[in-house]
């Protein structure tokens, strides 16, 4: 069954703009705020019941490659493959959410193992974890033509 | 803390999904033929389904409770499968006017009585339960909820929107895009920006 809505019953209510030919490449909603990561490491979140948005990020090492609420104030934000985010808000004495801390956790434990790895490996996020997916394990010298070869790779999975 | 594992894959494969217990993604195989697969980091299991080539083209992908899949299929079939019983189909819609679907996004509905979120996997969540939102090339913003489809809005007919807005195009980058739904608010990525919407 097919049921049509009528537009107006749904309103413009802000537009949160982004550089041209910045693509926003990660996004996260709950009741409070919006939450936007773009190509080029632009971070920035929406509050919506005061209509306000803070850049926390204006451009990061690598693309943002996810975002996720990890509780209504804590968002979860992952820099490429390199690092972890993590922002809590809290309200100030008007009412208003503001930033209250950010941490960032390294993916690599070295910026050599990084450096290593950085072009074949890349991040999911979920609630709880980030899974790290490194496609060149193993034995794939000379044989990238060959696409049914199938091989071995490591997944690390971290806990928030 | 950190966990390794070791995953089987081809060397062309596409990571679709990830939900803390799941991993989804779609393997290309030799003669046109490709690999669905899912690995549960729990049972350490991995589910594979090859698919054909008439198959078609598969867009999108998201993990649904009880071990089952959305996708859509050739830009606008949206179907619901399940991760065993040779990838039997559960359910299938075609997105309204067949509009090629840009964006997804698959939530709880708030009305019903399932608080839980749908990565859990310790709960029973029909799909009944579940609120798809699609966003299609044109602008609009479809709803599909207990099998019925429900039309929400274009983004360029919405009360209040300024007219410049109107004359610009919202999906001519070709970009990824993303749509997230939340109670009274949508919010909606295009080349300009990200769209907050707001039921009244």
């Amino acid at each position: 069954m097919i049921k049509s809505t009528k537009s107006s019953e749904y309103i413009f209510y802000s537009l949160v703009e982004t550089p041209y030919a910045d693509p926003i490449c990660a996004m996260a909603l709950n009741d409070h705020m919006l939450s936007l990561g773009t190509m080029l490491g632009r971070i920035t979140v929406y509050f919506i019941g005061d209509k306000r948005s803070i850049l926390l990020s204006e451009i990061s090492a690598e693309n943002i490659s996810g975002a996720s609420f990890e509780s209504d104030y804590v968002i979860n934000l992952t820099i490429g493959d390199k690092e972890i985010l993590k922002y809590e808000f809290g309200q100030n004495q008007s009412g208003q959410l503001v930033l209250n801390s950010h941490s960032r956790e390294e993916i690599f434990s070295t910026a050599e193992d990084h450096y290593n790895k950085c072009e074949t490996s890349f991040t999911l996020i979920g609630k709880e974890n980030v899974l790290v997916i490194d496609l060149n394990n193993k034995d794939l010298d000379g044989i990238k033509q060959n696409i049914s070869f199938l091989k071995v790779i490591t997944v690390y999975k971290i806990y928030l | 803390m950190r966990t390794n594992y070791d995953l089987e894959i081809s060397n062309y494969s596409v990571p679709f999904d990830f939900v803390d217990s799941k991993y989804l993604w779609l393997d290309y195989l030799e003669s046109s033929q490709r690999s669905i697969s899912c690995y549960n980091f729990d049972s350490s299991k991995v589910f594979s389904h090859e698919v054909r080539k008439d198959f078609g083209h598969v867009s999108h992908m998201k993990i649904l409770p009880n071990n089952r899949v959305f996708l859509v299929r050739n830009h606008s079939l949206c179907e619901i499968r399940e991760m065993e019983n040779d990838f039997k189909l559960v359910q299938s819609f075609y997105n309204l006017g067949n509009i090629e679907i840009l964006a997804i996004d698959i939530g709880i509905n708030s009305t019903s009585n399932q608080k839980e979120n749908r990565n859990s996997e310790n709960t029973l969540i029909p799909v009944d339960n579940l609120i798809f939102t699609l966003l299609d090339r044109e602008g609009n913003v479809n709803v599909w909820i207990n099998s019925l489809f429900t039309k929400k809005f274009n983004l360029f007919e919405m009360k209040d929107i300024n007219d410049e807005f109107k004359k610009k195009r919202f999906f001519n980058m070709n970009y990824p895009y993303y749509i997230k739904y939340c109670k009274n608010f949508f919010a909606v990525s295009t080349d300009l920006g990200c769209f907050v919407i707001k039921k009244i």
